[in-house]
């Protein structure tokens, strides 16, 4: 299925339920704008190059449109717009004053040098200029893209249209980035994780977790799961997964996630090297997927053995999945709830830049965790009052709130 | 030849009026004539045929099927010095309404091969023609404009209060049940 239809199901879920109507549903379902560019760039071999862009703008009812810029040969138009839609859910669920957006550049970061990155993300900017900006559209980094990326956005967007350092967040912290920001995700993974396991009468020292994927999100998540005294039994990156019963020494795994050294070359005592659906179905209390989409089929999600799923990465579960899920009795925290801290402390870093103030991490840290957990408060109230699941409670209050905004400004 | 076409005949149309002698000769030439009796079928809706006809004397109705049933809608009755049957020459598609006499009639028949003769011709009769056709598919199609914006005014007027009443108090509810019913 395709991404964006995915997506779609999940609202039309919700939407049925709370009795909107066809006419504001597909108002809802559909983005405001879609800007496709073609970004030319000369190679430093002197070739030139043609990469397409794209800037989906999904829904603007509750503020500027927020979301991240993603560098991947796989971006496509159907993927970056089932991303924007999420955004628009996203910000909606953490109750921050934004709308939705996906970027991307359909390229492969790893075959170009540090120059043709910048000449990339310098162009791109120059096309979708008029489009974006600090109160119409904001960029952040996503797969692939980087503070160094941001700060080059920052710097073409200022050459054209004057200092507007709130234009896109995630910019490095020596120029107008927020302490915190880098870890958020991760962070915020795991504050919700934390909730859920207090519901149910446990805490971190008392699980073990699964991993997959070691990026920005898996390794922070890995770590302060790890600092909150979990068990981290597996773990994965694009080389391969490793499992390790009696959990992984995650102080010197941290390492190779930040020298970039494949976690296939580790090697310690009691460690197996195990494929991505070993991994996927590994026996575990908490299994967070923190890598790319679509990894739960319906196939994987009947194999799956874990006590909860918490979706660090965006749409990990295809719909014919989640309903496999919810057959098993097996609760998935969605994507729109549990990885929200990024967009979160995005938020603050926004914030900080249009008050031109500056906060401390502890500070940027208790203001996302009070974000993380009364939404996260939110929703378990909404799937016990109504009895529907995780994912359903969520799009619930993302639409609630979208429809809102949208009835009082008028449609 | 029928004695009703002669060069006289020819210029007693207003579209034909400032011919020359020769010019109306040359009109004389590429038309026949046809007789029809009160009531016979010259063509029906969907019968192939390319010739157009110039009603010299009598009434000719014209039908269409509308619903697909047999009982056809006149839809005008045209009388002497009215063009029809040009529309099956011009899109080269069957004949798009029914022709039947409404009294004797007289009408003067064109066929394609000789209206494109006259034009290859550079014929001074067939672009006066031509403007005289011009001019009556011109006066069909603002009659039509008319009759579309009056049935439209009509279907719209009683129905858009309604519509649009309806879709408030929709709205409306969606908006109540929004912040009692889903708030949070």
């Amino acid at each position: 299925m395709k991404a964006f239809e995915a997506t779609n199901r999940y609202i039309r879920q919700a939407s049925q339920i709370m009795g909107l109507g066809s006419r504001v549903e597909s108002l809802l379902l559909s983005p405001e704008a879609e800007h496709n560019v073609t970004v030319p760039v000369e190679l430093d071999n002197g070739e030139l190059a043609v990469f397409t862009g794209y800037r989906i703008q999904h829904n603007s009812a509750r503020g500027p449109m927020k979301g991240g810029l993603r560098y991947h040969p796989t971006v496509d138009a159907d993927d970056v717009r089932a991303l924007a839609s999420l955004m628009t859910w996203k910000t909606a669920v953490v109750n921050i004053p934004y709308g939705g957006a996906k970027g991307g550049i359909s390229c492969d970061p790893k075959n170009l040098s540090q120059g043709e990155l910048e000449r990339v993300t310098r162009k791109f900017i120059q096309r979708i200029s008029e489009a974006i900006g600090p109160q119409r559209d904001i960029p952040a980094p996503d797969v692939n893209t980087n503070a160094q990326v941001m700060a080059w956005i920052m710097d073409e967007y200022s050459r054209l249209h004057g200092f507007a350092p709130g234009v896109v967040t995630g910019k490095p912290l020596e120029l107008h980035g927020s302490e915190g920001r880098e870890a958020a995700t991760g962070r915020g993974v795991i504050y919700i994780t934390e909730e859920y396991l207090k519901d149910t009468g446990r805490t971190l020292a008392d699980v073990s977790v699964a991993v997959q994927g070691f990026g920005n999100v898996g390794s922070f998540a890995a770590r302060f799961a790890h600092e909150g005294g979990a068990r981290i039994v597996a773990l994965s990156d694009a080389s391969g997964a490793i499992r390790c019963a009696k959990g992984l020494d995650i102080p010197t795994l941290l390492n190779y996630g930040r020298t970039r050294t494949p976690l296939s070359t580790y090697q310690a005592e009691g460690v197996e090297h195990i494929s991505q659906e070993e991994l996927l179905t590994t026996e575990v209390d908490v299994l967070i997927p923190a890598a790319l989409g679509g990894v739960f089929t319906a196939e994987v999600a009947e194999e799956v053995r874990a006590g909860v799923i918490v979706e660090g990465a965006n749409a990990p579960t295809e719909p014919e999945a989640d309903e496999v899920f919810a057959r098993r009795g097996i609760p998935v925290i969605p994507d729109i709830l549990a990885n929200a801290g990024g967009v979160t402390v995005s938020y603050f870093e926004w914030a900080q830049n249009i008050q031109c103030l500056r906060w401390t991490e502890d500070e940027v840290n208790s203001r996302l965790k009070h974000i993380m957990t009364s939404s996260y408060a939110t929703i378990r109230n909404l799937v016990k009052s109504r009895n529907v699941s995780w994912r359903t409670a969520a799009f619930i209050v993302g639409l609630g709130r979208v429809a809102k905004a949208t009835v009082l400004r008028g449609i | 030849m029928s004695a009703h076409l002669n060069t006289e005949a020819v210029r007693s149309f207003p579209c034909f009026s400032d011919l020359t002698e020769a010019e109306a000769a040359a009109a004389m030439e590429a038309f026949r004539t046809v007789e029809l009796a009160a009531g016979d079928r010259l063509f029906s809706q969907g019968d192939a045929g390319d010739s157009v006809y110039l009603i010299a004397a009598g009434q000719v109705d014209v039908l269409v099927d509308i619903d697909g049933k047999a009982d056809d809608h006149v839809v005008s009755t045209l009388e002497r010095g009215a063009i029809f049957g040009e529309m099956s020459l011009l899109l080269q598609e069957p004949r798009s309404a029914t022709a039947v006499a409404h009294t004797a009639a007289t009408l003067w028949e064109i066929s394609a091969a000789a209206y494109q003769a006259a034009v290859d011709a550079e014929q001074p009769w067939v672009y006066k023609f031509m403007c005289a056709t011009a001019h009556a598919l011109a006066r069909r199609l603002s009659t039509l404009d008319r009759k579309l914006s009056d049935l439209i005014s009509a279907e719209a007027q009683p129905e858009a209060p309604v519509a649009g009443a309806a879709r408030v108090a929709e709205l409306e509810s969606l908006r109540t049940r929004l912040f009692s019913e889903w708030s949070f």
